[in-house]
């Protein structure tokens, strides 16, 4: 019998919010797809990234449209929004801002960068050299930035949503396993299926729906929605089986790196938050199973044999979730 | 070649063969045995040279191993010998079944070589080749073994006995070398090593003790050696599987073996699950009762223990001999008053209840020296008149029982030409081993014979405790049906020896019981009292083992003693005895007499043609009568009718509260009524599932508090219903995944589909919520389920799930998982210590 309460939420469930958030979750993610149709699960989980105060690699072929979720999903939300194309001439600077000297009041004055924004999206990550990478990830981790001796911190919502080129991987400096720990999920998004295919060509045939997309929530409604996840009640079961599935990526045999401590918080948050958008103030294990993969995958390193015998970390991370049984009965 | 793996099977099979030191005496039979491993070993090398070599050492082995008919008298010996050796040379080129001929041919012609070498060297050709005298020598030794394995064990080393044991250590070192090394299948080598094990147990083999546990501990040790030899081989063979990991730190590369774990868990399990296999399937099943796991000191208590018995046994060698061609068996003169009375006794058996069997009873071996015999005729004293009778006999042919002499009872001195020494006498039952096989023997021997009177028969004297304790209790199968039918039989007779002679009276009576050698006799532990009451058709074998199991009911102490009768007059005072006069026919003790024979076998034409009735028991009146006490009892005529007042006065020494008597009449362990039992043993079987399943039900239901526990319990309820119903839940499933499964899968009406998922709600939200749902409807969701998903299965469904609910097989399962898992600390144990141990040298020695 459970009867464990979570930290959060011996705080009445604020029942009304939760509601308001599966309402305000529901107008963005239908924003969101009228410009990326076909994929409500890849939008599902920006969503969920968003709400549980985390970040998100993309990682995908060019075209499919990672920018464009990225954006659609910043330009529903009334907040700020900057773009950072990342090449190997980016500077760590370029993103953070520099202090320059203001020849008017003779005195140094900081110039934020591009990562001033509630949502930054930093496309093509891997061809930035490592030191810029490491600038934007130790900000995506601190949530402020430090120039010269002076600390800034970043306004909330703060979500980095990167993307990834995995074909062309010439000249790129791929993300070591450190710096994708950081990142809540990875998605990719995938062709669209015919019919959306189809779609897309008749609503983007002659104008962007990007152009016609309207806030329908304000950074402050998300701050708030941020604040009523948190009470989302996990039960000692819950928090028992995530740990389980952490501890059997680390003892599976196809795998050489497990999942970490972070990735177990990671989980755990993402959870809350995939349960919320289901208008549910507990998280059931088939919320954790439904992340695993998007959650865990990316920060799993394969075996030599596995990668002879191409078993792929999320093939892997499947066979764990389908045999790892629930605690308790 | 593989030197190690062929070292390890040797020593294996050397160390198995330590089990068989509880059945011989001795050590000498042990160094042949292992000298005929090491020969085993090298012939293995040997047929493994490679091509023009191995050829060449075969050749010469078949060679020599044919020498005998190389150096036969015959002009086709030679050539049969030198076309054998061309033919395994061919063969040892040819293709697979030639070269394993050729490979047998090499084992087995080293293992003669080296047995002749051994056991026959003295009639060799320098020591080691063989010749026709030293095959002939060595073909004899065998039948002397045969004939002493009917002693109980340990029996004493000679020389054939050490043959037979190293030849067949012997051929367990060739089977073993073949499967380990050459086949690479040591585990199946295990088979024939458990041969070596299995002897002793298949023996008369009565106690189990410390040192052959130890024996079959070590035994088990070389096994186990063999089979991690083995796998050490083959990783040396393959290399070494590597798997990339990163270590914890402070973890030790060195040494770091695959996760196992899995496969040893499985390991595990399917040991368990034989052990308790093996232990409660002789349990349960009656008919194999031949465990002596909790009997084996075999006092008769044990439930199921025993088939029909000894009729394979000696006495069933009787059988073999009566059915056969007569043969001769030996001629005699002797100086008896009546010789067509004097049977000569070979084997003197005793009841063994554990085996419902008549077995040689253990008894110790005294040497004779000079030609005065060692043993006391048990309970005869000189108040009874016994003549001296002097035998001579001359063996022919397979005479008796292998390697004990056909002697008249008692025998008392014994004198045999050509063989003075090396007689082995059996206290107590008196019967002579001579070792080597009594072919064409010529030996006289003296004997008691003994002539009470019936008075001296019926006396009051007690039967020496011993005696009574070892002969005088019948505890097998039917004793108290048996009882009653000998009671029936003797009602009126006031003696113990006038209920024997009653007793042979109606064995012998016309009518009652008929002689045939092919009885028709159920093959199990009732056939004594199917003999006695319906089919009562049999031969000496039956009416022998009858009589003596009645005496002893009627506290008489009883014995078989197997040999032949007085055989028929040839010329000249000159008697026959041919294997058509082999008999068994019981004793009677009675006290100052001793051993008395009596004759419940049906003689004459229409019986077994010489058997006859000893003088003392002839008479159908003999038994009540008594009042001519004084006078033997050598004719019918001679004696007077019967006088009840003996028994009026009480006259007889059964029922006067001696020790040890009168306290049989309801031996245990017999009669275990197995027909009511086991019917209702699988009645209560078939319904335990379901008992099992409708009591946990109901105490789930009552053990339900509060609204997550009716939560809990509704789910659990509906997760075994339907396991019942064969839509069982995976363990990773969650409570919406199964219901949303379920729904899917199973076309359930709407009202049973919202019933399922309230209930996974009600489970979810108790599970997984801060709070959980009121619980009220639940029991009735769960009825509404079950009654779904049983009207949607079939027929053949339902009834297993009510029969045998998948649900309660399952926690059977789980509890053995469990059990298995038990072991897991061995997986962490065993390798951290073995590390450590290796740490520990490498430091030393560095």
């Amino acid at each position: 019998m459970v009867t464990d309460t979570d930290q959060h939420a011996d705080a009445a469930l604020a029942s009304p919010s939760l509601d308001e958030l599966a309402e305000v979750a529901r107008q963005v993610s239908a924003a969101v797809q009228t410009v990326i149709s076909g994929k409500p699960e890849a939008v599902r989980l920006a969503l969920t990234v968003l709400l549980a105060e985390g970040h998100i690699l993309i990682e995908d072929v060019p075209g499919v449209g990672k920018t464009q979720l990225a954006k659609a999903l910043a330009r529903s939300i009334d907040c700020s929004v900057r773009r950072v194309q990342f090449t190997p001439d980016l500077l760590p600077s370029d993103i953070t801002g520099v202090s320059a000297f203001n020849q008017e009041l003779r005195e140094f004055e900081f110039k934020p960068g591009p990562i001033f924004a509630n949502i930054v999206l930093g496309d093509e990550i891997n061809r930035a050299s490592p030191k810029t990478q490491s600038a934007l990830l130790e900000s995506m981790e601190e949530r402020q930035v430090t120039v010269d001796g002076t600390t800034y911190p970043l306004d909330r919502p703060f979500m980095v949503i990167a993307t990834q080129n995995p074909v062309e991987m010439e000249g790129t400096y791929p993300l070591p396993e450190a710096q994708r720990d950081r990142f809540m999920t990875r998605i990719s998004i995938g062709y669209p299926d015919r019919d959306s295919e189809l779609a897309m060509l008749d609503s983007h045939g002659s104008s962007s729906p990007l152009d016609d997309l309207k806030p329908v929530a304000h950074a402050s409604d998300v701050r708030a929605l941020v604040l009523a996840v948190r009470d989302v009640h996990v039960s000692a079961a819950i928090r028992q089986y995530i740990i389980d599935l952490v501890n059997a990526t680390r003892s599976a045999a196809e795998l050489r790196l497990g999942a970490s401590p972070r990735a177990a918080l990671h989980l755990l948050r993402a959870s809350r938050a995939y349960a919320a958008l289901d208008e549910r103030d507990f998280v059931i294990p088939d919320d954790v199973q439904s992340l695993a993969v998007p959650v865990l995958a990316h920060r799993l390193l394969p075996s030599a044999e596995a990668m002879v015998s191409r078993d792929m970390p999320y093939q892997v991370l499947s066979a764990i979730v389908q045999r790892l049984p629930l605690p308790g009965r | 070649m593989n030197p190690r793996l062929t070292t390890i099977a040797a020593i294996a099979v050397c160390t198995a063969s330590l089990s068989l030191s509880a059945l011989i005496r001795g050590d000498g039979w042990l160094i042949a045995g292992v000298g005929a491993i090491a020969t085993v070993a090298l012939a293995g090398v040997a047929t493994r040279l490679p091509m023009p070599r191995g050829t060449v050492v075969t050749g010469l082995v078949v060679l020599v191993a044919a020498a005998p008919l190389l150096a036969g008298p015959s002009w086709y010996g030679p050539l049969a010998a030198l076309a054998l050796v061309a033919l395994v040379c061919v063969c040892t080129v040819g293709g697979k079944l030639p070269r394993s001929l050729a490979i047998l041919a090499t084992y087995l012609g080293c293992l003669l070589i080296y047995l002749n070498a051994v056991f026959a060297s003295g009639a060799s050709l320098a020591v080691v080749i063989p010749t026709h005298h030293s095959m002939s020598v060595l073909s004899a030794l065998p039948g002397q073994a045969f004939s002493a394995f009917h002693f109980a064990p340990p029996i004493p080393e000679y020389k054939g006995v050490s043959l037979t044991a190293a030849a067949g250590i012997g051929l367990v070192a060739t089977a073993v070398d073949v499967l380990a090394v050459r086949l690479r299948h040591p585990a199946i080598a295990g088979l024939p090593l458990l041969v070596l094990f299995s002897v002793p147990v298949a023996s008369n083999l009565k106690a189990f003790t410390i040192g052959q546990g130890f024996a079959f501990a070590v035994g088990l040790a070389g096994f186990l050696m063999l089979l991690s030899s083995d796998g050490r081989e083959r990783l040396r063979m393959w290399g070494r599987l590597v798997t990339f990991r990163y270590l914890r730190p402070g973890e030790e590369e060195v040494g770091r073996d695959p996760d196992t774990r899995e496969i040893a868990a499985s390991g595990r399990r399917i040991g368990l699950t034989a052990i308790c296999l093996a232990i409660v399937v002789p349990l349960i099943v009656p008919t194999l009762g031949a465990h002596d796991l909790f009997g084996i000191s075999g006092d008769g208590s044990g439930g199921g223990a025993g088939g029909a018995g000894g009729l394979d046994g000696i006495l069933g060698q009787v059988q073999q001999k009566l059915l056969a061609k007569p043969a001769p068996v030996l001629t005699y003169t002797t100086t008896a008053k009546s010789p067509a009375q004097q049977y000569f006794q070979v084997y003197v058996l005793n009841y063994d209840a554990a085996r419902n069997e008549w077995l040689p009873s253990a008894s110790t071996l005294r040497a004779v020296a000079g030609s005065r015999l060692p043993a006391a005729v048990p309970g005869l004293t000189n108040a009874i008149r016994a003549a001296t009778v002097q035998t001579s006999v001359v063996t022919k042919g397979d005479a008796s029982g292998g390697a004990y002499l056909p002697v008249p009872y008692a025998p008392v001195r014994l004198s045999v030409t050509g063989a003075p020494t090396g007689w082995l006498e059996l206290a107590g039952s008196l019967m002579l081993y001579g070792g080597d096989e009594p072919n064409n023997l010529r030996y006289t021997v003296t004997s008691r014979e003994a002539d009470p009177t019936a008075a001296q028969l019926q006396t009051q004297a007690l039967v020496p405790s011993g005696i009574q304790a070892d002969y005088g209790s019948y505890r097998g199968p039917d004793a108290s049906k048996l009882l009653k039918i000998a009671r029936k039989e003797t009602a009126g007779a006031p003696t113990a020896y006038a209920e024997a002679v009653d007793l042979q009276r109606w064995f012998r009576s016309s009518g009652a019981f008929s002689y045939t050698l092919k009885p028709k006799l159920p093959d199990s532990r009732g056939w004594l009292l199917d003999f006695l009451t319906k089919d009562r058709r049999g031969f000496c074998q039956q009416f022998a083992w009858a009589f003596a199991v009645l005496a002893r009911l009627l506290n008489i102490p009883a014995q078989i003693a197997v040999g032949y009768t007085a055989g028929t007059p040839v010329s000249n005072g000159r008697w026959r005895v041919t294997t058509a006069d082999a008999h068994a026919w019981p004793e009677l003790y009675f006290p100052n007499v001793g051993w008395v024979r009596f004759e419940p076998t049906p003689g004459g034409s229409a019986g077994q043609g010489t058997a006859t009735v000893p003088s003392y028991a002839v008479s159908p009146a003999a038994g009540k009568s008594g009042t001519n006490p004084g006078a033997p009892l050598p004719t019918p005529s001679a004696t007077a009718p019967a006088g009840r007042a003996n028994r009026a006065a009480g006259n007889r020494f059964a029922r006067l509260g001696q020790p040890g008597r009168g306290n049989a009449t309801a031996p245990p362990g017999s009669g275990f009524p197995f027909a009511i039992v086991l019917p209702v043993l699988v009645v209560l079987l078939a319904a335990a599932p379901r008992a099992v399943r409708v009591l946990s039900r109901r105490k789930r239901w009552l053990a339900a508090s509060g609204d997550a526990g009716l939560a809990h319990a509704a789910w659990r309820e509906t997760i075994d219903d339907l396991a019942d119903f064969g839509l069982a839940r995976t363990p990773s499933e969650s409570p919406r995944a199964f219901v949303r499964r379920i729904a899917a899968e199973e076309a359930m009406s709407p009202a049973a589909s919202q019933a399922l998922a309230r209930i996974g709600a009600a489970e979810e939200r108790a599970r997984y919520a801060s709070s959980a749902p009121p619980g009220a409807g639940l029991p009735r969701d769960v009825v509404a389920v079950r009654r779904a998903v049983a009207a949607s299965a079939t027929r053949s469904q339902r009834l297993r799930a009510w029969l045998l609910p998948a649900s309660t097989l399952t926690a059977v399962g789980r509890g053995m998982q469990r059990a298995g898992g038990a072991l897991n600390w061995l997986d962490m144990s065993l390798p951290s210590a073995a590390r450590q141990l290796r740490r520990a040298v490498t430091s030393r020695s560095a």
